[in-house]
C-alpha cells in the first residue's frame, strides 16, 4: 500500500511518494510552530533518501517557498505578523547575506572555510539552544508562578534595544512598541551576515533575534519570521531553480503535507505559551547541533578518498564543474562501487565511515523531527479539546440585559465576610444581587435571614437561588454572562489573620467565566491596589474606579517591571554601548501613561489616586506592596491565554488570589 | 494532466532555466495560497481557533 516509488526525472533518482509527503508534514508542522524553513532538517533527510545534496537543496527552497505561504497566512489570521517590522528585517537581511558571503569568499581563498564555517555553525546552534534550555529552566524553578501567567518575552537586551532612540523611531503596532529603525536594520544585518556566512536560511537565527533582541512577543517573533522565510524560500527556489537543481515534482508531492503541516504547527501556537514554544525550539537546535556534528565526522571521512574518487571522475567523465561532477557520480553508481572496490582498505573505510555517519546525521534529524511534531500535535489536540470543555460552561445562555452579582456561599458563617462585602459594594456596580447556594433551601434559613438583613442596611432586596450539584460546575454556570461573581475564603486558623481558597474556590478562579472577587477577612474597602501592566486592561481600571467610587476608597495603581532573564546579565561593555540612562526613559515613558489613567480615574470622581512603579517578580511585587500598604482589596487582569499550561500551573491573578495574606483580590475578565 | 505537466517542467529544466525558475516559485506559491485557502473552512468547520490571538510580554 506504502509501495509508491515516484521516478523524479530531473535529479535521475527514485523515491517512495508517502516518505516525501510524511517528511514535508514533518518539516511543515514543526516550521509553522517554530516560524522556520526547515531546510536544517529537510535537506540531510532528503540527502539520506537518496538525493544529491544540491538537488536535496534546492527542492527543499522550493517546498518551502509554498509552505512558508500557507504558515504565514495562518499567523496572519492569527495576528502574529508585524509586516512592517518583516519589511525591515529583509532590507537588512539582504545587507547581512551578502556581507557574510563576502567573508565566506575571502576564507575560501585561503583555504580554511569547511572547519571555521562547521565550527561556528555548531558553536551557535549549541549556544543558542542551551541558553534557550537554561532560560527556560530558569523560568520555571525561580520564575514558575511568573512564567505560567507572564511570557517573559522582553530581555533586558531587547529593553535596551528599544531603548535606543536614534530617529527615525518606528511604531510596531503588532509587537506592541516602538524601536528605532536602526536597530531592526542592524538585527536584519546581523542575522543575515551570519545565515549568509553558514550557507543557512537563516530562520532559527532570526526567530530568537526577534524575542531576544528586538522584543518581539514570542509567537510575532514566530510569525514575521516565517513572513520572511516566504521570500527567502522564493528567492532560494528561483535561484536554485535557474541552476536546474529543484526537483519540481518531489517539491510537490512535500508541500501537499507540508501544507497540511504547516496550518497544523502555526495553529498550535494559539494553544501553547511562548516558554514553551521556546522549550522546544531549544530542543530541536540542540539536535541539530549534535547533527551537524555527525556530518563534520562524515565530512572528516569523506576528505580522505574524495580528491582521488574527483580524480578518477574526472578522467572518466570529461567534466569539470563541480555540480555536474557529483551529479554524474550520483547517476554512475556501479561504476563508482567498481572503482571503490579497486581502492585500498583505507579508502573503502573512509567512504563506508563517511556513508554512516551521513546517515546518522539524516536520520537523527530525521528522528527529532518526527518526535517535535508529535508532541506538537499532540498539544494542539489536547488544547482544542480543552477549549472545547470549557466553551461548556460559557455557552450557557444566561440573560445579560442587568448586571448581575452573584455571590456564591454555601450557608455556613465564614461565608459571611462574602455578603458583606458584595453587599457593600453592590449598589454601585450591579443593578441586581443573587446569593447562589449548592444547599437544599430548607437547611438555610438563618443564613438567608442574616444575609437579607445584610442587604437591608443598603437597600437592596437579593434574590436567593438554590442548586444541587458539583458547586464547582454550578457556580461557573450560574455565574456565567454576569458582571461579577463573589466568592469567600477561608480562615483556616482563627490566631492567624490568614484566608485561604478553598478546592472549589480555586478551580473556579482558575476557570472563571465572569470577573471574580474573592474577598478575604475585610468587609470595608478603604485603599484598592489597582495592578496594571502596559498596554494595560479598560475593564480593570473601570472596575477599580466604579468599586473605589462606591466605598469612596482611594487607588494606588501599581506597575511591576519584570526583569526576565537577560536582566541578570551584566556586561560593562554592553552598559557602555547603550544609553546609560536608558531604564530611567523606560520607567519615564511607562509612568507617563500610566500618570494618563490616575488623571482620568481623578476626573471620574475617585478620591486620590497614585501611581508607583516597582520590579522584580510579579506575584511577590504584588502582595509585598498589598501588605506594606495595608490594601484592602487588589484589582488585577485575568491572567493569560487559556492554553492547556495556564490550566494547570496556575496564573498570575490566580496565584495572587491564593496568597494575597488578608486584601481581597478582584480579577477582571478580560 | 500532472504527468504532462512535469514531462513538461523537464523540458523547460533543459532548455529555458529562466522559464523553469518562474514556473516553479509560480507553482510553489499557487499551490500554497490554494492550500492555504481550502485549510480555512476546513479549521472553522473542525472548530479548531482561527482567529486572532492575544499577546503579551
Amino acid at each position: 500500500m506504502f509501495d509508491w516509488i515516484v521516478h523524479l526525472p530531473i535529479s535521475g533518482t527514485e523515491i517512495n511518494g508517502f516518505t516525501l509527503i510524511l517528511l514535508g508534514f514533518t518539516v511543515g508542522v514543526i516550521g509553522g510552530f517554530f516560524g522556520i524553513g526547515g531546510a536544517f532538517i529537510v535537506t540531510p533527510a532528503l540527502n539520506v533518501f537518496g538525493f544529491p545534496i544540491a538537488y536535496a537543496i534546492g527542492t527543499d527552497m522550493a517546498h518551502i517557498a509554498g509552505s512558508s505561504i500557507v504558515s504565514t497566512a495562518k499567523h496572519r489570521k492569527f495576528g502574529n505578523v508585524d509586516v512592517r517590522l518583516g519589511v525591515l528585517m529583509i532590507i537588512g537581511t539582504i545587507i547581512g547575506i551578502e556581507l557574510g558571503a563576502t567573508l565566506i569568499m575571502w576564507l575560501e581563498r585561503i583555504g580554511r572555510i569547511g572547519p571555521i564555517v562547521r565550527t561556528t555553525y555548531v558553536i551557535l546552534l549549541f549556544g543558542l539552544g542551551f541558553y534557550m534550555l537554561y532560560e527556560y529552566i530558569k523560568h520555571s524553578r525561580g520564575h514558575e508562578k511568573e512564567a505560567a501567567a507572564k511570557d517573559p518575552d522582553k530581555s533586558r537586551l531587547a529593553l535596551k534595544m528599544q531603548g535606543i532612540n536614534i530617529p527615525p523611531m518606528i511604531k510596531l503596532k503588532v509587537s506592541g512598541f516602538s524601536i528605532s529603525l536602526w536597530v531592526i536594520v542592524g538585527v536584519g544585518v546581523f542575522t543575515g551576515f551570519l545565515a549568509g556566512f553558514l550557507g543557512v536560511g537563516g530562520g532559527f537565527i532570526r526567530m530568537p533575534a526577534l524575542m531576544y533582541l528586538v522584543g518581539s512577543p514570542t509567537k510575532v517573533a514566530v510569525g514575521t519570521d516565517l513572513f520572511e522565510v516566504m521570500f527567502s524560500g522564493a528567492y532560494g527556489a528561483f535561484s536554485y531553480a535557474l541552476k536546474g537543481r529543484v526537483e519540481l515534482l518531489a517539491a510537490l508531492i512535500m508541500l501537499i503535507g507540508a501544507a497540511v503541516g504547516a496550518q497544523i504547527g502555526a495553529t498550535a501556537t494559539a494553544y501553547a505559551r511562548g516558554t514553551i514554544i521556546r522549550l522546544y525550539f531549544a530542543v530541536t537546535i540542540i539536535c541539530a547541533g549534535v547533527s551537524v556534528i555527525f556530518k563534520h565526522i562524515s565530512e572528516r571521512n569523506k576528505d580522505v578518498y574524495v580528491p582521488a574518487l574527483n580524480e578518477w571522475a574526472r578522467a572518466a567523465s570529461g567534466l569539470t564543474d563541480k555540480i555536474e561532477l557529483s551529479h554524474w557520480l550520483h547517476t554512475n553508481k556501479v561504476a563508482v562501487k567498481a572503482w571503490l572496490a579497486q581502492q585500498p582498505d583505507v579508502i573503502q573505510q573512509a567512504h563506508v565511515m563517511e556513508k554512516a555517519w551521513s546517515s546518522y546525521s539524516g536520520y537523527l534529524m530525521l528522528g527529532s523531527a518526527c518526535v517535535l511534531s508529535a508532541v506538537i500535535m499532540f498539544w494542539l489536540v489536547r488544547g482544542i479539546l480543552r477549549e472545547k470543555a470549557e466553551a461548556k460552561f460559557v455557552e450557557i445562555p444566561v440573560s445579560i440585559t442587568k448586571r448581575q452579582m452573584i455571590i456564591a456561599s454555601s450557608c455556613v458563617p465564614t461565608d459571611m465576610p462574602a455578603i458583606r462585602l458584595g453587599a457593600y459594594i453592590a449598589k454601585g456596580i450591579a443593578d441586581e444581587a443573587v446569593v447562589f447556594t449548592c444547599e437544599e433551601k430548607g437547611v438555610c434559613e438563618d443564613y438567608i435571614q442574616e444575609g437579607k438583613r445584610i442587604f437591608e442596611q443598603y437597600r437592596i432586596s437579593p434574590t436567593f437561588e438554590f442548586s444541587r450539584g458539583n458547586p464547582f460546575r454550578e457556580i461557573l454556570k450560574r455565574s456565567s454572562g454576569a458582571y461579577l461573581l463573589v466568592i469567600g475564603s477561608r480562615q483556616l486558623n482563627p490566631l492567624e489573620p490568614k484566608f485561604y481558597l478553598g478546592d472549589n474556590a480555586t478551580k473556579i478562579v482558575r476557570r472563571m467565566t465572569a470577573s471574580t472577587l474573592v474577598v478575604k477577612g475585610r468587609e470595608r474597602i478603604n485603599k484598592i491596589l489597582l495592578c496594571l501592566d502596559i498596554p494595560y486592561s479598560k475593564n480593570t481600571v473601570n472596575m477599580a474606579q466604579e468599586i473605589a467610587i462606591v466605598t469612596g476608597a482611594s487607588i494606588e495603581i501599581l506597575y511591576v517591571v519584570s526583569m526576565p532573564t537577560l536582566y541578570s546579565i551584566e556586561s560593562p561593555l554592553l552598559d557602555a554601548f547603550f544609553a546609560a540612562d536608558f531604564l530611567q526613559e523606560f520607567y519615564r515613558k511607562e509612568r507617563e501613561l500610566l500618570n494618563t489613567v490616575r488623571d482620568d480615574l481623578l476626573s471620574a470622581g475617585v478620591k486620590e489616586v497614585s501611581v508607583k512603579l516597582r520590579e522584580g517578580i510579579v506575584e511577590e511585587q504584588i502582595i509585598m506592596e498589598s501588605v506594606e500598604g495595608d490594601f484592602d482589596l487588589i484589582v488585577i487582569k485575568e491572567g493569560f491565554l487559556k492554553t492547556p499550561f495556564g490550566l494547570f500551573l496556575g496564573r498570575l491573578s490566580t496565584n495572587v488570589a491564593t496568597h494575597s495574606p488578608h486584601a481581597s483580590v478582584l480579577i477582571v475578565k478580560r | 494532466m500532472i504527468t504532462q505537466f512535469i514531462e513538461w517542467t523537464t523540458y523547460l529544466n533543459e532548455t529555458n532555466k529562466l522559464a523553469f525558475a518562474l514556473v516553479t516559485v509560480g507553482v510553489m506559491a499557487a499551490v500554497g495560497i490554494v492550500i492555504a485557502f481550502i485549510a480555512e473552512p476546513v479549521f472553522k468547520v473542525l472548530g479548531i481557533k482561527t482567529e486572532k490571538m492575544g499577546h503579551h510580554h
